[in-house]
């Protein structure tokens, strides 16, 4: 086979790749939509806007409390606490309260452990922001819970929902 | 001229298509469903894959698979507005990267190459600022385009491929330029992370990259370039430690201070001069020479700040005189050396000089002067020693002098952009430069007949460099004062279509020849002058001053400047980036729709060129 055609073989099959995990992963996230969902409630946010457009940066009342926590984790143990988890309890609507900090996960059935990862400034909860369509801020200003689920203790962002829960668009 | 216009035509087309998709897509549509929005840029993927596996052109090919090789990273962005996966997630670039393994490896095209160093670069920012602060993360991600400058040569020679030395020196250059301001950052100002023995490795990581890439890259492989810069770099990292250790003690002596970095730059220094002239590279020689004279000026202010903190001790107003004093000496002596010297050493009267108005405007400081007269004083000194000493930095520094004296003059207007004051002040410090730039032009062979020409040309030289420097440092024009901003457009268009009927004008009008019949030449020219004035017609709709840039460019091919050629392509796509990002006066839909627009201009005017203009693909050839 010449030389050319083994380049652009290489090069289609790069692509097909591409489109096949693209897709894969496309369903992964649809699917994992449907799960079952719980509330996080946000602190002020703020829209901002970036290179994927305009996205907010939300911020989360757990955080606020999980940030003291970390601190004194730090402070006892004379080193950072790069990544941990927050441990969040669920009330009758849904709605996540947070409960601690810990290292490791523990088997309590009733408690939601989600993944954290903190570098001195920020905590990052993989839920920090949300995209929506240039000029429709206004729409979301008032937020009042993120709409989530945990998919291996790892938080995927659903949507946002005002305080009555509906979501908003 | 025509061969460098059309291929420049035809490399922004494809930028602009990029930015435009890129615009289009992070407008996050609604009322498209999720099928539709990742439809977008697969299709355009799928586009590019078919112009690549069709066309037989070498250059139409690799452009077309650049196109798509961003469209992935479109893609993966796409993917993260809909299930909402996080902004700039270092995940998107990790899964970039990966799909631009291939194409980079197995195609010769160093754009690719480039591509791939940026956005495993961003990989690596975005997951360490996960967990470490902002200049660290961006300290250790720099050494990606470290690694690269280490593995290219060896690439290349287990590949047997042609070794691109623009691609190999640019990325050296830019990767030192980032690396020593990134880590004087880092190291001056942020706090010690290592907590671990991890953390200390990577604190100490990039010092280690550098002195292996000077062992390896300069001399083993005998990559000249290298040497200098990563003397510098070692220098710099060292003196940073330094500077981070002595911030944090609670008392410490500004003597001791300097003293210590004239110690440590001055070793630095040394070893830098001295291995200067193994570069090749002539280009690459200029910007390292340059950056040793002003090493020296460095050197030579540490000095001086260290002997007069030495007299601090004693008293502040002695601390004063001898200031004055120190500034008086260097600019006398500056001015009697070449004397003395035989005007052979230009560059000790120029250290002398530029130390002794850095010092008298320290002292004019410490005594409160206003800065506006400081300016002028400065201004002034600057001006007596031009007219009765021969010099050529100062040749070349004349109308940049002017021009920023004007600049700290009035640069309290300039913040007004919105006043009519700062926008005609706006107007002054480039109509000038281009009223200059066009009498040389037009005197061009008066000028090469003159006895000292080449101080003309260098003063000239400096006219242009403070053009270029002000297109990259000023933002868009539009304003709102369009008879103001249509009557630099028009200025612009005029100067534009006279350096590409130059030889015309030169031949018909200055030397009254007359014109027998249509030739080759002179169809050409109405050829481009047309595209020029419709391109710069629609630029009124820009905000990234194409028809400024075209201008430029077409003084670079002119007059032969090659390294201002390259800078302006280089600052051209960050102006397209800022308008992109930065620009709040329009929309992403509106701005996807001028840079859409703008592509397709351009693209039809490479093909008119091609076709229409002869004589272009023969010269290409």
């Amino acid at each position: 086979m010449k030389v050319k055609n083994k380049v652009k073989l290489l090069i289609l099959f790069n692509f097909i790749i591409l489109f096949i995990l693209t897709g894969f992963s496309a369903l992964k996230e649809e699917k994992y939509r449907k799960q079952e969902t719980f509330y996080l409630e946000l602190s002020p946010v703020d829209p901002r806007s970036l290179m994927q457009g305009d996205y907010m940066i939300l911020n989360y009342v757990i955080t606020d409390l999980a940030w003291e926590k970390i601190r004194e984790i730090q402070k006892k143990e004379g080193k950072a606490l790069k990544r941990g988890y927050i441990v969040l309890k669920l009330d009758e609507n849904k709605v996540a309260h947070y409960e601690d900090v810990v290292k490791e996960i523990s088997n309590d059935k009733n408690k939601i452990f989600i993944s954290f990862k903190f570098n001195s400034y920020k905590i990052n909860i993989n839920a920090d922001t949300f995209f929506f369509q240039e000029g429709d801020a206004k729409i979301y200003e008032n937020a009042k819970f993120s709409e989530v689920v945990s998919i291996n203790n790892t938080l995927r962002l659903v949507g946002l929902v005002d305080e009555n829960k509906n979501i908003l668009k | 001229m025509e061969t460098k216009l059309k291929n420049l035509f035809l490399s922004f087309s494809i930028i602009l298509l990029i930015s435009a998709v890129t615009s289009f897509t992070a407008y996050n549509w609604k009322i498209m469903n999720n099928f539709q929005k990742l439809s977008i840029p697969i299709a355009l993927v799928i586009l590019g894959l078919g112009v690549f596996s069709f066309l037989k052109q070498e250059k139409y090919r690799n452009l077309a698979l650049f196109f798509s090789c961003f469209m992935i990273g479109t893609i993966f962005a796409v993917f993260g507005q809909i299930y909402q996966t996080g902004a700039d997630s270092w995940i998107l670039f990790r899964n970039w990267a990966i799909f631009l393994i291939i194409p980079t490896l197995i195609i010769n095209y160093y754009p690719l190459y480039f591509l791939f160093i940026i956005v495993s670069s961003f990989m690596t920012f975005f997951y360490l600022s996960l967990y470490y602060g902002l200049s660290f993360s961006m300290l250790v991600s720099n050494l990606i385009p470290a690694f690269a400058v280490l593995i290219y040569p060896f690439i290349i020679a287990k590949t047997k491929r042609e070794f691109n030395n623009f691609f190999y020196n640019t990325l050296v250059i830019i990767f030192y330029l980032f690396f020593n301001i990134v880590s004087s950052i880092f190291l001056i100002f942020g706090f010690p992370v290592f907590q671990n023995e991890l953390d200390l490795v990577l604190y100490l990581l990039p010092l280690l990259v550098i002195v292996s890439i000077y062992l390896v890259v300069g001399k083993k492989n005998k990559l000249q370039i290298v040497i200098p810069f990563s003397i510098f770099s070692i220098g710099n990292y060292i003196w940073s430690i330094y500077l981070h250790i002595f911030w944090g003690e609670t008392y410490f002596s500004l003597s001791t201070l300097f003293f210590v970095s004239f110690l440590i730059w001055g070793i630095t220094i040394t070893f830098f001069i001295k291995a200067i002239p193994s570069i090749k590279n002539p280009t690459v020689l200029k910007i390292g020479k340059t950056v040793g004279n002003f090493l020296k000026v460095y050197m030579l202010m540490s000095a001086l700040l260290f002997v007069t903190s030495l007299f601090s001790m004693y008293s502040y107003s002695s601390y004063e005189f001898i200031l004055f004093a120190l500034s008086l000496i260097l600019i006398i002596a500056s001015i009697i050396l070449p004397k003395f010297l035989d005007f052979k050493e230009d560059n000790v009267e120029l250290l002398s000089l530029s130390v002794g108005l850095f010092a008298i405007s320290n002292y004019f400081i410490l005594k409160n002067l206003d800065l506006k007269i400081s300016v002028l004083i400065v201004n002034a000194i600057f001006n007596i020693i031009f007219t009765f000493r021969k010099s050529k930095f100062m040749d070349f520094a004349f109308f940049p002098a002017q021009y920023l004296t004007i600049f700290f003059l009035f640069g309290d207007l300039l913040y007004l952009l919105s006043e009519k004051k700062g926008f005609i002040l706006n107007l002054i410090l480039i109509f000038v430069p281009l009223i200059i730039f066009s009498l040389e032009l037009i005197f061009q062979d008066k000028i090469n007949s003159l006895k000292n020409k080449n101080k003309i040309e260098r003063i000239l030289l400096g006219n242009s460099i403070f053009l270029l420097f002000y297109f990259s440092i000023n933002k868009a024009f539009k304003m709102n004062f369009n008879d103001l901003d249509l009557a630099r457009r028009i200025f612009i268009i005029i100067i534009s279509l006279i350096i590409i009927n130059f030889d015309f004008l030169k031949q018909y009008i200055l030397k009254n020849t007359k014109m027998k019949k249509m030739n080759q030449n002179i169809r050409n020219n109405i050829i481009l002058s047309i595209i020029l004035i419709v391109i710069s017609y629609y630029s009124v709709h820009y905000a990234f001053d194409m028809d400024y840039l075209i201008l430029l460019i077409l003084f670079c091919i002119f007059k032969s400047r090659k390294i201002f050629f390259y800078l302006l392509n280089i600052n051209a796509v960050e102006k397209i980036f800022h308008f992109y990002l930065n620009d709040y006066n329009s929309t992403l839909l509106q701005k996807s729709k001028h840079m859409l627009i703008s592509s397709l201009f351009l693209m039809l005017a490479y093909f008119i060129i091609k076709y229409l203009v002869k004589g272009v693909d023969e010269s290409e050839k």
